[in-house]
């Protein structure tokens, strides 16, 4: 049994930092040392979590990412469905609030003053409007294999960085590495970045496993309870909690497959691009729900914050 | 009259003529009146016997033109009539309450019931004070006013309704109002049966009154250059002056030229003229191209550009001014291609049939074709209150989409001050003085603290009915105070609004009594006229059989006795039914 401190936190109403720690079980680290420990510690500016407890995006139901044509049609479909001509007085709070986020994030300037507001969770990486937050891309064609940073053991040395600045970078909110591209350096760079991790935090993946680790990889906001509540969180076992959601997911998709109509047919070069953007969109969607259900369902050993 | 399920009406109340709709039979119906029009003049008549309403205002303009009066929505002055020999002070609210009673007797005779609920239509231009006043109006006249709602809004929704089914996307609609005393012009967005106003700009001093007037004025001046004589001055012959240039304005929609005749105008001097379409055009020139100034200056509020208008929808009864029309196409075609006007819809229904869809809406009947619409509304006007120096501060911009929400936190403007008068105004000058005041009241108990320390915050809350609420809180010491704007200022007060339901009903008594009058005059002028017929027949007959006697003084008994029973079989009828010609039988 070994203490390995990740990347932390910052702290609701904290000015201070302090030592985060979990324990570790059934972690594949075949190269694990004995008496290797790194604290770290960061002094940042403290964040506002919105005085509401769902931001604009989650009252339309759109990502943050999303452009005006986006939630403008979030926007008609709840107005069609929770006007006070149609819902009744009880509609009159929620129409406020709907006008309000609606008129905020369709104007550039109190868009971006607002998106800033929420925290940097919710920014944007490098102001690349294409990559999904969050989510790795690909240089070239898609292989069998993938990189996968564990986030939870990484301890921000910057090793991998150094190595392949065009296949890592570092999350600095969190102060750990994750992927960005896969395969932005060459073979022999990506071997030394792999190999240099002092903590072997680089996994090689199944491509097909990454987009749900790296969606469990990211911390989601937490329910607030209070003063006390927020923050943010994560499963401590990705792997573990991996395996648990792509069972759901499985069962899930099993449903959708006897429920759809078969039929098949050929797609242009364009269709299947917009056929892989949606599927990735609703796998997204579908990922949130699913993640709600392991939280609630298996209990998992959650990395929480401590005061 | 038996009471069926009461239905909700849509009522167009405009200045020159209001009409009136309601759903029926799966879809809207537009009801004519008693003279078989589907719009009825706005015109509300007193004279010594009694008071007339409709059509029958309008017939009898020119001859009691002092006493012949109509809604005045600009400058809402005080109107005195002759009423049964009596002067009477009007409210032009109490003047529109009567157009819109006049209404709802058109609807209720149709449909052979009552109707209480009803959604009505003001100009888009209108404030939220104007648009409580309609209200008051409509509760006067004995309705329950469900919603105000902007003429272009009803519009649109004619439209959006119309062609519903043959749209896919989104879709902006210019709707341009042009009516009788109004002049709105508002872009409105349409995407699967939601309609959204972007933007609406008004002139409150534009429409077919005042292209009249220019022909008014310009044949006040011929005649005055030709005949050394000047009628500005008299009333009865600037109604008749005026009636034929409303005739010939509309009779030049259709031709190049018309002439107006009028004997013995002024003075026993006729006036005879020759007007033509380009002379017509010539004299509004002016007012057209202010028109096209409303048009760009609605686009610039919408932050749209002309070929982002997917359709123009003409509104209101000006609008069949062809030089109107030419000006708007020309407007919209772009790079080469001409842009049409859509003319599916009947500019004088339209606005109450979209009226009705929302009354239809709002009252929960109507079939899956109307619940599927939905009215986003913005607010008409700005509305804020009082800052530093009498400034208006706005809170609410105009075109803030509704239901809204807004707080401003503000500072004591005195050291040590005990109290804050939080005073609401509505409209686009920067000076509070120059808007229009709402309501107003006092937040009390500050502690002394020097000035720009307490903080208080100012909240104005507006609902899906325009309704706004505004509330003021002194944020430290948790004191909170909330108004509910009802527009006091300038308003009728409850115990007008009361007076004046009673002298409706008081009229309408009166109404009803002048009619029974009217049908008792009627029956007796029958039933002279039936029993002058009956006398003209039995003289005929006792004349014929005198003449008989005189030919046939040798006749047989037989024959005398025969002609006495045919005199008295015609005596027997007549008796039965008139008692006076006996006399003259029995004489004989």
């Amino acid at each position: 049994m070994s203490v390995v401190v990740s990347g932390c936190s910052l702290l609701f109403w904290s000015q201070t930092c302090q030592v985060h720690g979990h324990l570790n079980f059934n972690n594949p680290m075949p190269r694990w040392r004995q008496n290797l420990a790194v604290i770290r510690c960061c002094n940042r500016g403290t964040w506002e979590i919105p005085m509401t407890q769902n931001n604009y995006y989650d009252l339309l139901g759109v990502s943050v990412d999303s452009n005006a044509h986006e939630i403008k049609e979030a926007y008609r479909k709840l107005q069609k469905k929770y006007h006070p001509d149609i819902f009744g007085q009880k509609g009159h709070e929620y129409t406020l609030m709907l006008n309000k986020a609606y008129e905020v994030l369709m104007t550039e300037d109190l868009r971006r003053k607002y998106d800033e507001s929420i925290g940097p969770m919710r920014l944007r990486f490098g102001g690349n409007n294409t990559q999904a937050l969050g989510y790795s891309i690909w240089k070239g064609p898609v292989k069998p294999q993938a990189l996968f940073v564990d986030e939870n053991a990484c301890i921000g040395c910057r090793e991998c960085v150094h190595h392949a600045s065009h296949t890592f970078t570092m999350d600095e909110t969190q102060g750990s590495a994750r992927v960005k591209v896969q395969y932005g350096d060459n073979d022999q760079s990506i071997e030394v970045s792999v190999e240099s991790c002092p903590v072997n935090c680089i996994h090689w993946v199944e491509t097909e496993e990454l987009p749900v680790l790296e969606f469990l990889i990211q911390p989601q906001p937490k329910d607030g309870y209070g003063v006390f509540g927020g923050g943010w969180e994560r499963p401590a076992n990705v792997f573990t909690a991996a395996k648990s959601f792509n069972k759901q997911l499985k069962r899930k998709s099993t449903i959708r497959h006897d429920q759809s109509p078969g039929g098949t047919f050929e797609e242009s070069p364009a269709q299947a691009e917009a056929q892989a953007r949606a599927d990735m969109k609703i796998k997204m969607e579908g990922f949130l729900k699913i993640w709600n259900w392991v939280k609630e369902t298996l209990g998992m050993n959650i990395n929480k914050n401590l005061q | 009259m038996a009471t069926k399920k009461v239905k909700a009406i849509g009522i167009d109340l405009g200045t020159s003529y209001s009409c009136v709709a309601v759903w029926q039979h799966n879809r809207i119906e537009v009801i004519s009146n008693d003279q078989g029009n589907c719009t009825t003049p706005s015109y509300v008549a007193f004279n010594d016997n009694q008071r007339l309403l409709g059509d029958s205002s309008m017939s009898q303009r020119s001859m009691n033109p002092q006493n012949t009066v109509v809604p005045d929505n600009r400058d809402k002055p005080m109107v005195t009539v002759t009423y049964k020999g009596e002067e009477k002070l009007l409210a032009p609210e109490e003047i529109s309450s009567m157009v819109l009673f006049k209404m709802k007797e058109v609807v209720e005779a149709h449909l052979g019931h009552f109707v209480k609920d009803a959604v009505i239509t003001v100009p888009a231009y209108f404030s939220n004070a104007q648009r409580q006043a309609t209200k008051d109006v409509g509760k006067i006249a004995g309705l329950n006013v469900l919603r105000i709602i902007s003429e272009p809004t009803a519009a649109a929704i004619a439209y959006g309704l119309d062609r519903k089914g043959l749209r896919v996307g989104e879709q902006n609609v210019l709707v341009f109002d042009l009516g009788g005393g109004t002049f709105d012009v508002s872009l409105v967005t349409i995407y699967e049966g939601m309609f959204k106003v972007k933007a609406s700009v008004g002139d409150t001093h534009l429409g077919g009154v005042d292209f009249d007037n220019k022909l008014v004025n310009h044949l006040v001046n011929v005649f005055r250059e030709k005949h050394k004589k000047d009628i500005s001055g008299n009333a009865e012959a600037l109604v008749r002056l005026r009636s034929a240039c409303e005739k010939a304005k509309r009779i030049l929609s259709s031709t190049a030229q018309t002439t107006i005749e009028l004997d013995c105008l002024y003075e026993g001097v006729d006036l005879y003229a020759t007007v033509t379409r380009a002379l017509f055009e010539e004299l509004n020139k002016d007012l057209f191209m202010k028109c096209m100034e409303t048009v760009e200056k609605c686009l610039l509020e919408a932050r749209s550009d002309k070929i982002q208008v997917h359709e123009i929808v003409l509104v209101g009864g000006s609008t069949r001014i062809p030089k109107v029309q030419q000006l708007l196409k020309d407007m919209f075609s772009l790079n080469g291609t001409t842009k049409e006007l859509c003319k599916g819809i009947n500019p004088d229904e339209a606005v109450a049939y979209g009226a009705a869809v929302q009354a239809a809406i709002l009252s929960g009947e109507g079939d899956k074709k109307v619940e599927e619409l939905l009215l986003l509304d913005v607010m008409p006007i700005s509305i804020g209150f009082e800052g530093a120096g009498g400034v208006m501060s706005v809170l609410i911009p105009k075109n803030t989409a509704i239901p809204t929400k807004k707080e401003r936190v503000c500072s004591i403007f005195y050291d040590n001050q005990k109290s804050l008068t939080v005073k609401v105004f509505e409209g686009e000058q920067v000076k509070t003085k120059d808007n229009f005041f709402l309501g107003k009241f006092i937040l009390y108990r500050f502690d002394p603290l020097p000035k720009g320390v307490s903080q208080i915050s100012v909240i104005f809350d507006v609902d899906a009915d325009g309704i706004v609420e505004v509330t003021a809180e002194d944020q430290a010491k948790g004191l909170k105070k909330k108004i509910t704007i009802n527009s006091k200022h300038g308003r009728l007060s409850p115990e007008e609004i009361r007076r004046m339901v009673r002298d409706s009903k008081r009229y309408k008594a009166e109404d009803e009594v002048a009619k029974k009058k009217v049908k008792a005059k009627n029956t007796l002028e029958n039933y002279a006229y039936e029993m002058r017929e009956r006398a003209k027949k039995i003289e005929e007959a006792v004349e014929e059989t005198i003449e008989w006697l005189e030919c046939n003084q040798l006749a047989e008994i037989e024959e005398f006795d025969c002609k006495k029973q045919e005199l008295g079989r015609g005596k027997g009828h007549f008796i039965t039914k008139i008692h006076l010609p006996r006399q003259r039988i029995k004489f004989f």
